[in-house]
């Protein structure tokens, strides 16, 4: 992505959305529209969480803001960079160096260690081996990781694999980390842990941290709140209760 | 690009799931196996052959008799061969006087069948053979004690007897072949019992192959040919001979021509008059070529099989492929959202499909060297396969891994993200 297009705008600004429409099935009796107007705009190092009911359009709204979807109609301007003028090739590297990706159910590479799993966004920039090791090393140890590096996903516990998510997902220092129901497949205790793991990043790297979520409660510990509902944005709020009592 | 990540990855794939990895490997294995073991068979039989009529001299011939066939090319294969059909001393004698500057050594054979030589109490079996004189030399036959039977012995018809030096040890154990000369042997065969004087003792050995083409030329004995012919069963001995073997001298450049003007001279001279049968040439050359045909046909056959097995296999390992994309969709999926390009998964998948053709090819080589080894040392003849076949193989089953390969990579490649981390 050498020939990023860069819009004359305030680079504080990570995502800047302007009436994002996501529409299914253009044109036939079923045409379904998902996204109905979306403006968002998250600020660098902040904690945001999108909350929704199912259906509510939030998945999609992930996917868009992840590069791995486009919107039908609207701007999206990620990080600087105008979606609209990306071609489809492109679209990888941009998840590859923008986005850090934290699934509800880990996906981990199977039968590839920790480090490895940690690497392979590296890999797929191009990283040389050595540096590669490195810094993945590194991003273990600051996810407290650094004494399984070498255990493959099957060895780790639920709580273990979303730590090395995380630190996969950190890998390339991407300008969002984007969390899909990342406690969702794990029991409260350890999804409290990965919760202080987030805020802690948030707070010593200063991660843009986009969290997506049903959950009012984990949504409450962040600093905003976008309640989506039926396509549209219905609200954004002030957060960070829980977490003041952290 | 992340090529030795991809080989890692393949392999640790292939290592949690080895019984589905043998049998897709299966059809590899067996197709190049095959072909190597035939191959290298083959290759040692006719290396074999090629080497042992070479032995038997580049410029030598065969003339036969044969059947000519009537105006309508038809022959008549039940019929008898009469006296005068048979190559007589006559013949011959205007042969070697009109080519005597091209006729080195010349040799006819006739076969009384087996018999028994006994000295004493002790006993074995022999093949007995009736020749002229210097026909050993042509046929390659070693003399090593004694001397090969002579025109003396030939034409005075004396029971002289020239015997392998296995034949000699089982006979008098306690003598030289130096010493076994002079002997005297009772001979049995169907007709009565002779007795014959050891004039020579011969040391012939032709391993291989080519062995059980010629017989078990320990045993063989032979004799002068006119005695041999009243020892012959039968009312009908032909005077004349079925076959005549000629060595030709250093003047014989090309043995092709040589054949050709001998056989001509024959059925000019002698056979015109022949109804039914005339005289056929060979030379060794021919030979070969006959032989290496056939050698090659048969490597062709076994070829078209074995490639057949390899498209099976090649299926085979595409099946597997696409059921490995399907399992590993969300693994894609992720990877896809890590940031791989569609070129990345593509080469992954493709990679995985080479290494499990390669290993196929590599366990067939070694299968198929073995089966070869085993088979041509059966043969008696032993070989390796050539450097040559063993890169071929494995470089065309790394073909089949990319042809195949590419079509479950390329699925991989396109799959939606969305979807496939949707997967369940």
């Amino acid at each position: 992505m050498e020939e990023e297009i860069m819009t004359p705008q305030d680079e504080n600004i990570i995502i800047d959305m302007k009436g994002i429409y996501k529409r299914f099935y253009i044109g036939q009796p079923n045409e379904l529209e998902i996204l109905r107007g979306i403006d968002l705009r998250v600020k660098k190092g902040e904690f945001l969480s999108i909350v929704g009911a199912s259906g509510s359009g939030k998945s999609t709204l992930m996917n868009i803001i992840g590069a791995l979807d486009r919107a039908t109609e609207g701007d999206y301007v990620l990080d600087g960079v105008q979606m609209r003028d990306v071609p489809d090739s492109q679209l990888s590297s941009i998840r590859n160096r923008k986005i850090g990706f934290v699934f509800q159910t880990f996906n981990l590479i199977p039968r590839t260690s920790a480090l490895s799993n940690v690497e392979l966004p590296m890999l797929y920039a191009g990283m040389s081996g050595g540096e590669r090791a490195r810094r993945a090393k590194e991003l273990l140890e600051l996810v407290e990781m650094g004494d399984r590096m070498k255990h493959m996903p099957s060895e780790l516990s639920g709580g273990q694999k979303q730590r090395v998510a995380i630190a996969r997902a950190m890998a390339n220092d991407p300008a969002i980390i984007l969390a899909d129901e990342p406690t969702g497949a794990l029991d409260s205790a350890t999804g409290r842990l990965v919760m202080d793991l987030f805020h802690r990043l948030h707070r010593e790297q200063g991660k843009t941290i986009v969290l997506i979520t049903h959950n009012p409660e984990l949504a409450a510990e962040t600093e905003h709140i976008v309640t989506i509902s039926d396509g549209r944005i219905v609200s954004r709020q002030q957060g960070g209760e829980v977490r003041a009592a952290v | 690009m992340q090529l030795f990540e991809n080989i890692t990855l393949a392999i640790n794939g292939l290592r949690s799931n080895k019984m589905r990895a043998l049998l897709t490997m299966l059809g590899i294995i067996i197709g190049i196996g095959s072909v190597i073991a035939i191959v290298t068979v083959g290759d040692a039989m006719t290396g074999s052959v090629e080497s042992v009529f070479n032995d038997m001299g580049a410029n030598s011939i065969q003339l036969y008799i044969s059947d000519k066939p009537d105006e309508y090319g038809n022959t008549d294969w039940n019929r008898p061969y009469a006296n005068e059909d048979y190559i007589s001393q006559e013949m011959i004698d205007a042969y070697l006087e009109r080519f005597s500057e091209e006729i080195a050594a010349w040799a006819v054979t006739d076969s009384v069948g087996p018999g028994q030589i006994a000295a004493g109490r002790r006993e074995s079996n022999v093949y007995i053979y009736g020749t002229n004189a210097g026909a050993l030399a042509i046929q390659n036959i070693d003399v090593v004690a004694g001397h090969d039977l002579n025109e003396r012995e030939v034409k005075g018809e004396k029971n002289a007897a020239v015997v392998s030096s296995a034949v000699i040890e089982k006979l008098f154990p306690n003598l030289t072949p130096q010493q076994a000369l002079g002997q005297e042997v009772k001979v049995r065969v169907s007709k009565g019992m002779y007795t014959f004087t050891i004039v020579g003792v011969y040391n012939y050995e032709v391993t291989g192959f080519a062995a059980s083409m010629t017989g078990d030329t320990t045993r063989q004995m032979f004799i002068p040919v006119g005695v041999a012919k009243k020892m012959m069963t039968g009312d009908d001995v032909p005077d004349g001979y079925y076959a005549l073997q000629v060595k030709g001298t250093s003047k014989v450049t090309d043995v092709q021509k040589f054949a050709e003007r001998s056989e001509q001279f024959f059925n000019r001279t002698f056979y015109r008059g022949n109804k039914y049968v005339e005289i056929y040439a060979q030379n060794m050359d021919s030979m070969i070529q006959q032989m290496t045909g056939m050698m090659g046909t048969m490597k062709l056959a076994i070829s078209v099989i074995a490639a057949i097995s390899l498209l099976v296999g090649g299926i085979g390992v595409m099946n597997i492929m696409l059921v490995s994309v399907t399992e590993r969709t969300r693994e894609i999926g992720t990877r896809k959202a890590l940031g791989a390009k569609n070129s990345a998964i593509r080469v992954q998948f493709i990679v995985e499909s080479i290494i499990i053709c390669m290993i196929g090819g590599v366990i067939g080589v070694l299968t198929g060297t073995t089966l070869g080894r085993l088979g041509s040392v059966l043969l008696g003849s032993p070989g390796w396969p050539s450097l040559l076949s063993v890169f071929v193989a494995v470089g065309f089953s790394m073909a089949i891994g990319v042809f195949f390969g590419y079509y479950p990579a390329n699925k991989a490649a396109k799959l939606d993200p969305i979807e496939a981390l949707r997967y369940e």
